[in-house]
């Protein structure tokens, strides 16, 4: 295969990789505690966080599927952005999850199940986390690691090699520096994305005119093409359990996905993840709607030429991924300039890092804080812990290898990744939502609801076609969903249990210990500096200073 | 058909001008949080 790739773009990729090891070795010595290694001390400020979550979020397996839908389905796909837009505006204007998890200060999903629930919901719920997590993004391992290789302009045989070099990378500086690590590097991964696929996107509709995108769109795929809501466009001609299920799993990749939890909750305080959640909304949207743009314009630059016309056309209307990948990256091989090309290839080496390291931070501190620690005998101090996590960020990237490298290319991308996620799902929202909302929910009504979540199995096209059956998989996902918050509801109401955690407050709503009495400052004299402050009910207290009040605890205040 | 032109256009357009404009906001702005990040940490440390 030949490639455009100048010794300019080498040095631009190469250096990004190199960086961010540099950045590993350097925060290396920040992280001295569990919440230093998971959560950067909670220190992050709303414009860091907002950074972070927008690099994370914009990962390479989003970019290759939102490419894919905008070369098959055009100007409709912006509806499914639109839709992910708002799913995340609603969930962090309501402050639903990440808001109470926040408050209450956990770690970890797996923390909140053993605090809320009892330590076997936290082991079970850590396990079932972290295996979906590595299911799920092996996946990404072949599939990103073969769009680089057509990106970049090398040949398919190098692809084990280009694999094992990037996760060797995202291994040393995840397990050096932690979530520090994680934070710096995905501020450079921002700024090189930015500054990539906004140029990308200037010079395509300066080279191919925004009129002449539209024409060619509406030539190629007609006005279902354009309008989302005509009959004969894709996304919407199914408006059902497919778009319903879509809805659904946008509303768990807000809620339950931990890497994203680790984000809002390494924030300083409740307002700034208050801040930062609600303008990652507009991540949210931009995260598919720049990589459907650029699908299309793939689309319109690709068809050019009358023998690639008909693959790229036979590929939107089958939806062969494999094309549909190739096209957008040949489509930027062949249409940068030098200098933007390597900016761009550097930006999505981020992406493909992105969607690894924080899963490995995430998965190495469920398992060593609540898997291995709550199961050994001495229970483990913070600093063991940090080594632990240390280990196992390896450890656990070995194994996403194995199973990643094992697994085959062709298999369907967009149903395995929605089939796993069905999976961890329907375990994790009804654990998640009732544990937070519902005090009479049960550590026995969580684990039925891990039970009944192995259902959505049954969505898996081999586990079908094993068993005989043709069942939509959007309908048994939703069908096992639904089952899952039944199952619990029903279960914790036969088998009820208190908080294995002795200072949840089981009244409160968030379960956070009851509020300290509240403290009134009353001027009692012209004289600025007397002032007296007192306790509500309290015989004898003791004149304080005014202190600036946390605004954290002034929220659960009534 | 027209209608959706122009609306893409104008969202399309639109949408790039403000994040780009928040990306720049960001962009500097997460620059200083990554350093007082950095020294509350090494604040922790000691």
């Amino acid at each position: 295969m030949d490639s455009r790739f100048t010794l300019l773009d080498w040095c631009i990729l190469s250096a990004f990789p190199a960086v961010s090891i540099v950045v590993g070795f350097l925060s290396r010595r920040y992280v001295g505690q569990m919440d230093d290694f998971v959560l950067a001390g909670r220190t992050i400020r709303p414009r860091l966080g907002l950074a972070s979550i927008i690099a994370s979020e914009m990962g390479l397996m989003v970019f290759i599927f939102s490419a894919q839908q905008g070369l098959t389905r055009a100007m409709s796909a912006f509806a499914i952005a639109v839709l992910s837009g708002l799913v995340c505006l609603a969930i962090a204007a309501g402050g639903v999850v990440a808001q109470p998890l926040r408050r209450i200060g956990v770690r970890t999903l797996a923390e909140f199940y053993r605090r809320r629930f009892s330590r076997g919901v936290g082991v079970i719920g850590g396990l079932l986390l972290v295996a979906t997590g590595v299911l799920s993004v092996a996946l990404l391992l072949k599939n990103g690691g073969s769009f680089l290789l057509n990106l970049i302009g090398l040949e398919e045989h190098r692809l084990p090699t280009v694999i094992c070099l990037l996760l060797g990378v995202v291994v040393l500086y995840t397990s050096l520096g932690g979530i520090v690590s994680v934070f710096m590097k995905d501020y450079l991964q921002f700024v090189l994305l930015t500054v990539g696929l906004m140029l990308t996107m200037l010079l395509s509709v300066q080279t191919m005119e925004w009129d002449n995108i539209f024409q060619t769109i509406d030539y190629l795929r007609g006005r279902g093409g354009v309008n989302p809501l005509h009959p004969e466009a894709t996304f919407f001609q199914r408006l059902g359990p497919e778009t319903l299920w879509l809805v659904v799993a946008l509303v768990g990749s807000c809620t339950v996905v931990q890497s994203l939890l680790l984000r809002t909750g390494a924030t300083e305080n409740v307002p700034a993840m208050r801040k930062t959640f609600k303008w990652a909304s507009l991540g949210f949207l931009m995260r598919m709607l720049i990589p459907m743009f650029i699908g299309i314009c793939s689309l319109v630059y690709l068809t050019q030429w009358p023998s690639l016309k008909a693959a790229i056309l036979w590929a939107g209307r089958v939806e062969d991924q494999d094309v549909a990948r190739l096209a957008t990256a040949t489509f930027l091989n062949r249409f940068l300039p030098v200098g933007v090309l390597g900016l761009v290839a550097a930006a999505m080496i981020g992406a493909f890092m992105s969607a690894l390291d924080s899963c490995l931070v995430a998965w190495s501190a469920v398992v060593s804080q609540d898997v291995l620690a709550p199961l050994s005998r001495r229970r483990p101090d913070d600093r063991q812990q940090v080594m632990m996590a240390r280990l196992l960020v390896p450890l656990l990237a070995l194994l996403t290898l194995i199973w990643g490298l094992a697994i085959p290319r062709t298999y369907d991308l967009w149903h395995y990744v929605m089939g796993i996620a069905a999976v961890y799902f329907a375990g994790a929202m009804p654990a998640v939502f009732l544990g937070l909302y519902w005090k009479r929910a049960s550590a026995a009504g969580a684990y039925a609801a891990f039970f009944v979540s192995f259902g959505s199995l049954l969505g898996f096209k081999p586990v079908q076609a094993a068993l005989g059956l043709a069942w939509r998989p959007a309908v048994v996902h939703l069908i096992i969903l639904a089952g899952a918050f039944a199952a619990m509801v029903v279960v914790s109401l036969i088998r009820p249990s208190r908080p294995a955690d002795e200072d949840w407050n089981a009244d409160h709503p968030f379960g956070l210990p009851p509020a300290a009495p509240r403290r009134l400052r009353v001027e009692v004299a012209p004289d600025p500096l007397h002032t007296a402050s007192f306790t509500q009910g309290a015989t004898s207290p003791p004149p304080q200073p005014p202190q600036e009040a946390d605004p954290a605890a002034q929220e659960d205040q009534p | 058909m027209k209608l959706w032109l122009n609306f893409w256009y104008w969202a399309m357009a639109g949408g790039l001008f403000l994040f780009a404009s928040i990306a720049v906001t960001v962009g500097f702005g997460a620059f200083r949080d990554i350093h007082a990040m950095l020294q509350k940490l090494r604040g922790r440390r000691r």
